[in-house]
């Protein structure tokens, strides 16, 4: 699928593209023009799309060329990579704080997933409980993780 | 001093015969001064602006008068669920700002094509008035410089001298100048009764001359402040918007010991700390007016309280974090607060909220509402 097919199909109006109007260069339209090209043969929804090029359009005007491709061949892969670029003291903190919740005590059997809400990175935690037993262990151990993380 | 700049200058007829018509036109040549029609295109226009019709914005003056309420809560206030705030109260006179600085949220803020100044002051003041009456001994905060700077175009209005004049009859009012710019001249022959703050927005040297165009240097900025000080106004600063670049630790601890060195902590009557926020829709032109190599359009930015874009939380804790321990360190006296922050970076930057805190518990104290006043 190339790019105007992608539009077509996802009804992407011009204002959705409004920071496209800041590639004034040549240079900066033709990599826009390629990497929109590529994008849409991986086939993102709108929202995806659409910010994904937005990072594009800021990584573009911030001088990157090459290392825009990496990853180019799988859409999340790619979105991580130009994630990873636009954002990269995020990146590097979202890590370390991602290790240093992994490592701590945890309840037993609880799930622990590492995610990005907004400006807050954190945890999302699930825990079973079929008793008053179960929500002692559970306060225990996360008053363990409470000391930790103090 | 040189005068600020504009290419076109419109005065309504309704503006005519005020003092800033009278000024203005003393001050700028008579071929770029029309008299306002009302089927003036540019005047009438409203709603979002290009990039090329917001930096036109700034180059041309409209002379009018305001319809609608002066005086409002600050809208940080408004958020009051998601954000802890100080009882500001603004005053607009005006409207758009002749500096430039790349994060300014009047990009995403106004819809007039044009600056304005309005001439009936005396209405605002009247406004004032009966609020005053009505709650004289209310420590209320009232600042001039939210949709427009407070004293960059100040030697055009000469607002200052009128409204340092009024909050002296109402001592426990005061009044806020909150200002990038030098220029203090035009009041300092003016007495005050010590309710008048002139405050600064600052910011190290190497984010003045990347993000905030136009404005006076910092050390013109420090200088009007201790004229100012010597004439007995009160002063403050405002570190906002902390901006992250490579050297900030650097550069901040810089910015505080400067402070520390011309100041003492008695003397500043605040200093708030705030880091860049701006909201999502004006990004678009940010990028376009500044591009991609400035502080603020790089920045690494999440949607936060407020629906606002933020730094990271805890890069904003860590930024607050350091300044308020360099300035404390400093010196322990230096009274400092957070501007538009949730509790939670409160917590983590005090260890406390404000409430808490017995020298600022005035400032974040509730006080009736001027919408409660105006329907009662």
């Amino acid at each position: 699928m190339n790019f105007k097919t992608w539009k077509e199909q996802k009804k992407v109006k011009d204002q959705d593209l409004i920071f496209t109007g800041s590639l004034k260069e040549i240079l900066h339209q033709e990599l826009f023009s390629k990497i929109s090209e590529q994008m849409a043969s991986l086939k993102p929804s709108f929202s995806d799309g659409i910010s994904f090029l937005e990072s594009a359009t800021d990584l573009i005007l911030m001088g990157h060329t090459e290392e825009l491709f990496e990853n180019s061949t799988e859409f999340s892969a790619w979105q991580q990579s130009l994630k990873r670029l636009r954002y990269p003291q995020t990146a590097l903190r979202d890590e370390e704080q991602k290790k240093k919740f992994a490592s701590l005590p945890w309840p037993a059997g609880a799930k622990v997933k590492f995610e990005r809400r907004g400006d807050r990175s954190g945890v999302e935690l699930k825990v079973f409980i079929s008793g008053a037993p179960d929500v002692t262990k559970i306060v225990a151990a996360l008053e363990r993780v409470e000391q930790e993380l103090k | 001093m040189s005068l600020p700049s504009f290419e076109r200058i419109y005065i309504d007829e309704a503006s005519e015969g005020s003092d800033v018509a009278a000024r203005v036109r003393s001050l700028y040549p008579a071929e770029i001064i029309s008299v306002a029609t009302s089927d003036n295109d540019l005047l009438n226009r409203k709603g979002p602006m290009s990039a090329e019709e917001f930096n036109r914005s700034k180059r041309t003056l409209w002379l009018t008068t305001f319809k609608g309420q002066f005086f409002k809560r600050c809208p940080g206030a408004t958020q009051k669920k998601a954000l802890t705030c100080c009882n500001y109260h603004v005053l607009n006179l005006g409207s758009q700002c002749n500096m430039n600085c790349s994060y300014c949220y009047l990009q995403s803020y106004l819809n007039s094509h044009v600056t304005k100044i309005f001439t009936n002051i005396d209405q605002a003041l009247a406004e004032l008035k009966e609020m005053a009456e009505s709650f004289p001994s209310q420590p209320f905060r009232v600042g001039t410089g939210e949709v427009i700077d407070s004293l960059s175009l100040d030697e055009i209005t000469l607002y200052s001298r009128k409204l340092i004049e009024f909050f002296n009859q109402y001592p426990n009012w005061m009044l806020e100048f909150k200002t990038k710019s030098a220029k203090v001249d035009q009041f300092l022959d003016v007495t005050t009764k010590g309710n008048t703050t002139v405050s600064w927005s600052i910011n190290p040297p190497a984010v003045i001359e990347s993000e905030e165009h136009g404005t006076a240097r910092l050390h013109e900025r420090l200088a009007a402040a201790e004229k100012c000080l010597q004439k007995g106004f009160k002063i403050a600063f405002h570190i906002d918007p902390m901006i992250w670049h490579p050297e900030w630790k650097e550069n901040y601890t810089s910015l505080a010991e400067e402070l520390n060195k011309k100041f003492r902590a008695e003397d500043v009557h605040i200093i708030s700390l705030g880091t860049l926020r701006f909201q999502p829709e004006q990004r678009h032109m940010m990028r376009e007016r500044f591009g991609m190599n400035s502080y603020v359009t790089s920045a690494e930015m999440f949607k936060g309280e407020g629906d606002k874009l933020r730094y990271d939380a805890a890069l904003r804790a860590e930024m607050f974090q350091f300044m308020i321990q360099k300035m404390k360190s400093l010196n322990p006296k230096w009274n400092i607060f957070l501007c538009m922050e949730t509790p939670e970076t409160w917590i983590q930057s005090f260890e406390k909220i404000p409430m808490q805190m017995p020298e600022l518990r005035s400032f974040f104290k509730p006080l009736p509402q001027v919408r409660e006043f105006q329907n009662s």
